[in-house]
């Protein structure tokens, strides 16, 4: 289970998240939505570790993750674009989280994980592919198998969809339902999209952009 | 109704004619002076290097082979070590963003406008006399010469990896070197390789440094060309010389330039504010700390040292470069000052328009290969040795109708075509970047051709312009290789005079050439944030 | 194009009119000029009397080492930039005549170059001073001597043609071998050798023997700060070559008569009695008369070694190249 406690933070010494709070029990997907400026994103981002929190704690299952290294997290995230190794193909984007699995794989093991996940995505012969060749569909789609792959606690998505028109979106929508209920994921989404929060998620978060007051 | 079609047809002709008249002339200007002015010199050398058995004779001298190893081998190290030293600002100020990183920034580029006897006169400033004379003090030299050229080279790729790439990465397990290795640096490679070869060239073609800090030991061959033609007036084996470099920068272009620059993205993402970042806080600010450090430290010591006499204080140094104490000895202050800003003047004025119509071509062309072909010949100076330019121009102007070789403008000639690459560099960019919809409104609005490139190009590139002119005026204040081939007595510049004063060992000479040193680098400071 | 030729030509005359002012301004009786190596140091009042006699102004303008002077002059032959050069050796003048450098020449001075010793720091090492180039070359003497690169220094090409002068084309090398085994020092120039290195002079530096000219000793009493009557170094005579410095009218000048008054006059008795005290040369005009301090302690090598010029032009680039190889790499 995640659990959030008083997380603020300010950048540049503008204050994007003022004392939030969450919980995320374990198997279940938790939309946060809200409009843009709101600090979604940088919630997410202070999560995984990429932006440090001003006070506040992260804890998942009970271990203090607040000031962990990010790469010992073991979460997923899925942004919202640009995330892609783009000098990699498809198949070594899905396989790079698995060689930081411990215990170490062993070769056919990490190609029997990326196989299963290029299926699962149903890109089963994308493997080769350039990331650049891809549609911005499948481009959010090899992020997600990327995420999943190295079995994260928790995995966190921010506005997946949002680059995309609205067939593909909502195909995308039920496709990552299914996977999640599938691999039995913990998950927390962001979205500006009610709609998209209550197809995806078991549980839904609004939040408000926060006084924009500087901090000095 | 046809009266006026065709009214606004001819309108139209006569705008399509103007443009052309336009797109010739800016064409024909730079072509013609790149032929004139860096071609044909260079081409006289081939052409009397076609002498085969003085190059076979030049390589089987042994003596010419230990030059050239050792300028294979000094430039190697002083590359490697460049990168190496760079790299932490470099992360620093493509990844971050803190207080004062203009000025680190600006600072880190001082040395390398400032002719490269300054930077060598003040490692010796800095470095016991042991270390100075010699392999130690030619590496530091070079270093704090190129640290900059890394830099911007690199920094300007890395701000273009979008912040998530590497974020993903992390989050996917990786160790922060290990994202480094496995993600940014693929990403990068390609910018540290062209790093690489234009400070390797730099180091390769070596002149002022390894003539102050060489002793007679230590020699490149851009020094040994210099020998062999002014001190030796051997100039089949100077020729000889200059053709074996030009084909080793050859080679070293070929595997270093980036082969598709096609699809670079020119978005720059905006970095994080340090600030909030207490972790990587404390790199960012050793990385600023030790490049400082590193980089100010000769031009302090040199500045201090222009105080000492003999191991007392003294501000005679000072005195004696403006009360004619140093003129027996050739050296005039005055004169060479006014030398010095006369021909950077002169460089300007000729230098930024040539760069303008070479980046207007480049921005209007729809030819990608003509593009390419623009940008490599103007850059080409930039990887030339300057000794060898200038004996082109030696041996090329020496008949009339254009025996032009004892006039000093020949020696501002050759500035231009050294300060050209650089020009060209600050333009292209901003040029390129100006949306082709920003002058179709314009002339939609009824501007002619010209005012749509007064009124939108021009008034949008006014900074960049600035920054030509300084760059152009830094490159004619502080050149040093083809100036030493092309003074003439009474022509001395502030470079040559310092070169000449610190290779007069009297404590208050060398002294004296510490404070010109000095004073020239607090000039070339005001140029340079001027622009 | 059009344009461009003005701004040329524009830029051309403005850079005509402000830098070469020195060349064409007309005082009086006009003005010559002379050029020559950068230790051309003479009275600074010397020409006074010339330009009083003539109403001619003399500009001196220093132009480098000697090779350098030559190399830059040959560049320029026949459209020089100066009227006379002075300053060129007998180890630098087949160059210039076989370039075709000068409308005529003519000796100006004499000097030789000698290795000078401290004469305090043997008498207190207790060692005596070396007297043969042999010497130098023994365990006795490993790290004392300083000399010059013979690539950018004449003295230091003046002292590399002794050697081999003295053991010949086939022994030179071996010599040399010899001396870079015994640790001789290599510095660019005189000044740095002299006034640096050399522990006998200004410098105080580590070195006892020195590559200098037979009349640094007197120059040490002339110069020397507190006064000295003795100097405190001397020469080693059976070390010397002798040099032989030209003066020329510089072929393509327009004003031929008047560097021919010049010539004479740097030939004549005031200017060649005032160099032996500031360029430390020996005069060529037999009339001049030597100043006391000279007599006294100049050493006036009676067999200097020496060798033909021919044969230095001829063989004066292979035989830096081996030197260069012997001693630098």
């Amino acid at each position: 289970m995640l659990d959030v406690c008083n997380m603020s933070v300010s950048l540049g010494g503008v204050s994007i998240v003022q004392n939030f709070s969450l919980q995320v029990s374990a198997g279940t997907t938790t939309a946060l939505v809200g409009p843009s400026g709101s600090g979604k994103t940088t919630i997410l981002q202070t999560i995984c570790g990429v932006v440090p929190m001003t006070s506040g704690s992260v804890s998942y299952d009970g271990v203090d993750i607040t000031n962990m290294p990010i790469h010992l997290r073991k979460i997923g995230m899925v942004f919202q674009n640009s995330d892609l190794f783009s000098h990699l193909s498809v198949w070594h984007n899905i396989a790079f989280g698995l060689r930081f699995v411990s215990p170490r794989l062993v070769p056919e093991a990490v190609t029997q994980r990326v196989q299963e996940l290029l299926h699962l995505i149903g890109m089963d012969t994308f493997g080769d592919r350039r990331i650049n060749d891809l549609s911005g569909g499948e481009q959010r789609r090899v992020a997600l198998a990327r995420a999943l792959a190295p079995r994260p606690h928790l995995l966190l998505l921010d506005e997946p969809f949002s680059a995309l028109d609205s067939t593909l979106r909502w195909r995308l929508i039920d496709d990552v339902r299914d996977i999640l209920s599938a691999t039995q994921t913990t998950a927390l989404i962001v979205t500006h999209d009610q709609q998209e929060a209550d197809a995806l998620a078991t549980h839904t978060v609004s939040i408000a952009p926060p006084s924009t007051t500087a901090l000095h | 109704m046809v009266g006026r079609m065709d009214k606004h047809h001819a309108a139209m002709m006569t705008t399509l004619a103007s443009l052309r008249r336009g797109a010739i002339l800016c064409c024909a200007l730079p072509l013609v002076w790149l032929s004139l002015f860096y071609v044909l010199p260079l081409g006289t050398i081939f052409f009397r290097a076609l002498d085969v058995s003085a190059l076979i004779d030049t390589i089987g001298n042994s003596g010419i082979r230990h030059v050239l190893w050792f300028t294979l081998w000094q430039a190697t190290l002083s590359t490697a070590l460049t990168v190496i030293i760079a790299f932490p600002i470099t992360w620093a100020c493509s990844q971050w963003d803190f207080t004062g990183k203009h000025l680190v920034v600006g600072l880190v580029t001082v040395p390398f406008v400032l002719p490269t006897v300054i930077i060598a006169g003040a490692i010796r400033t800095l470095l016991p006399e042991s270390l100075s004379s010699g392999v130690v003090g030619i590496l530091c030299a070079h270093v704090i010469f190129n640290v900059a050229v890394v830099l911007r080279i690199v920094s300007a790729r890395w701000q273009q990896v979008h912040p998530n790439t590497a974020s993903a990465s992390r989050i996917l397990g990786a160790s922060s070197w290990k994202t480094f290795w496995l993600i940014t640096w693929p990403m990068i490679r390609s910018a540290v390789a062209s790093a690489v070869g234009i400070v390797f060239i730099f180091c390769f073609t070596s002149f002022g440094v390894i003539k102050v800090l060489g002793g007679p030991r230590y020699s490149t061959i851009e020094l040994e060309i210099f020998i062999r033609a002014v001190q030796l007036g051997d100039t089949s084996t100077a020729v000889a010389l200059v053709v074996l470099q030009l084909i080793v920068i050859g080679v070293v272009l070929g595997l270093t330039m980036p082969r598709n620059t096609a699809s670079l993205k020119i978005i720059t993402y905006r970095t994080s504010w340090i600030g909030d970042y207490p972790r990587q806080q404390t790199l960012v600010r050793a990385s600023v700390f030790a490049t400082i450090l590193l980089i100010g430290a000769p031009f302090l010591t040199m500045f201090i040292n222009s105080f000492r006499v003999r191991s007392n204080w003294s501000i005679n140094p000072w005195r004696h470069l403006f009360d004619g104490t140093l003129r027996p000895m050739g050296v005039d202050v005055a004169p060479a000052m006014s030398n010095s800003v006369i021909f950077a003047a002169i460089t300007i004025v000729i230098t930024v328009p040539l760069a303008l119509c070479l980046a207007s071509i480049s921005a209007y062309s729809s030819s990608h290969a003509g593009r390419r072909l623009i940008t490599a010949l103007a850059s080409a100076p930039l990887a030339t040795s300057a000794v060898a330019l200038g004996l082109g121009m030696i041996i090329t102007f020496d008949q009339s109708p254009i025996n032009w070789r004892a006039h000093w403008l020949l020696l501002v000639c050759a500035h231009c075509t050294i300060a050209l690459p650089l020009a060209l560099r600050s333009l292209t960019a901003p040029l390129q970047s100006i949306p082709p919809a920003l002058r179709d409104s314009a002339r939609t609005l009824g501007a002619s051709a010209l005012q749509t490139w007064w009124h939108v190009d021009i008034a949008i590139i006014r900074r960049p312009l600035l920054v030509a002119a300084g760059l152009s005026a830094a490159v004619s204040l502080g050149e040093f290789g083809a100036t030493s081939f092309l003074t003439r007595t009474g022509n001395d510049t502030i470079p040559t005079t310092i070169a000449r004063l610190l290779s007069r060992p009297g404590d208050v000479v060398q002294s004296s050439g510490y404070a010109l040193a000095s004073l020239f680098v607090v000039l070339v400071i005001g140029v340079m944030s001027n622009a | 194009m059009k344009r461009t030729t003005t701004a040329v030509i524009l830029i051309a005359s403005i850079a005509l009119g402000s830098c070469s002012s020195d060349n064409t301004a007309i005082k009086s009786g006009g003005t010559i000029k002379l050029l020559a190596y950068d230790a051309f140091t003479p009275e600074p009042e010397i020409f006074t009397s010339f330009t009083k006699e003539t109403g001619i102004d003399v500009i001196v303008g220093l132009g480098g080492d000697t090779g350098t002077l030559v190399s830059k002059a040959l560049l320029t032959a026949g459209n020089p930039e100066a009227d006379v050069l002075w300053g060129i050796d007998n180890t630098l003048i087949s160059r210039a005549v076989d370039g075709d450098l000068f409308e005529s020449y003519t000796e100006v001075d004499t000097a030789a170059v000698c290795v000078n010793y401290d004469k305090d720091f043997f008498t207190s090492a207790g060692i005596a001073p070396p007297t043969t180039l042999d010497e130098l070359a023994l365990p006795a003497y490993k790290d004392m001597l300083v000399i010059q690169n013979p690539i950018t220094s004449s003295p230091g090409l003046a002292f590399m043609l002794a050697t081999i002068s003295k053991f010949g084309v086939d022994g030179w090398e071996q010599y040399w071998s010899s001396l870079r085994t015994n640790g001789v020092k290599i510095v660019d120039d005189w000044t740095s050798a002299y006034t640096v290195e050399f522990s006998g002079s200004s410098g105080q530096g580590k070195y006892p023997l020195v590559v200098s000219y037979a009349s640094s000793p007197p120059a040490e009493v002339v110069y020397s700060d507190p006064p000295v009557t003795e100097p405190p170094t001397a020469v080693m005579e059976q070390t010397c070559f002798g040099q032989v410095e030209y003066a020329g009218i510089l072929r393509g000048t327009k004003k031929s008569k008047v560097a021919q008054k010049l010539i004479d006059f740097l030939t004549g008795k005031i200017f060649q009695e005032s160099m032996p005290l500031t360029l430390f040369v020996l005069p060529i005009n037999p009339d001049a008369v030597l100043p006391d301090v000279f007599t006294k302690f100049a050493v006036i090598p009676q067999n200097p070694l020496t060798l033909d010029a021919s044969d230095i032009a001829s063989n004066r680039a292979t035989w830096l190249d081996a030197w260069t190889n012997i001693m630098l790499r």
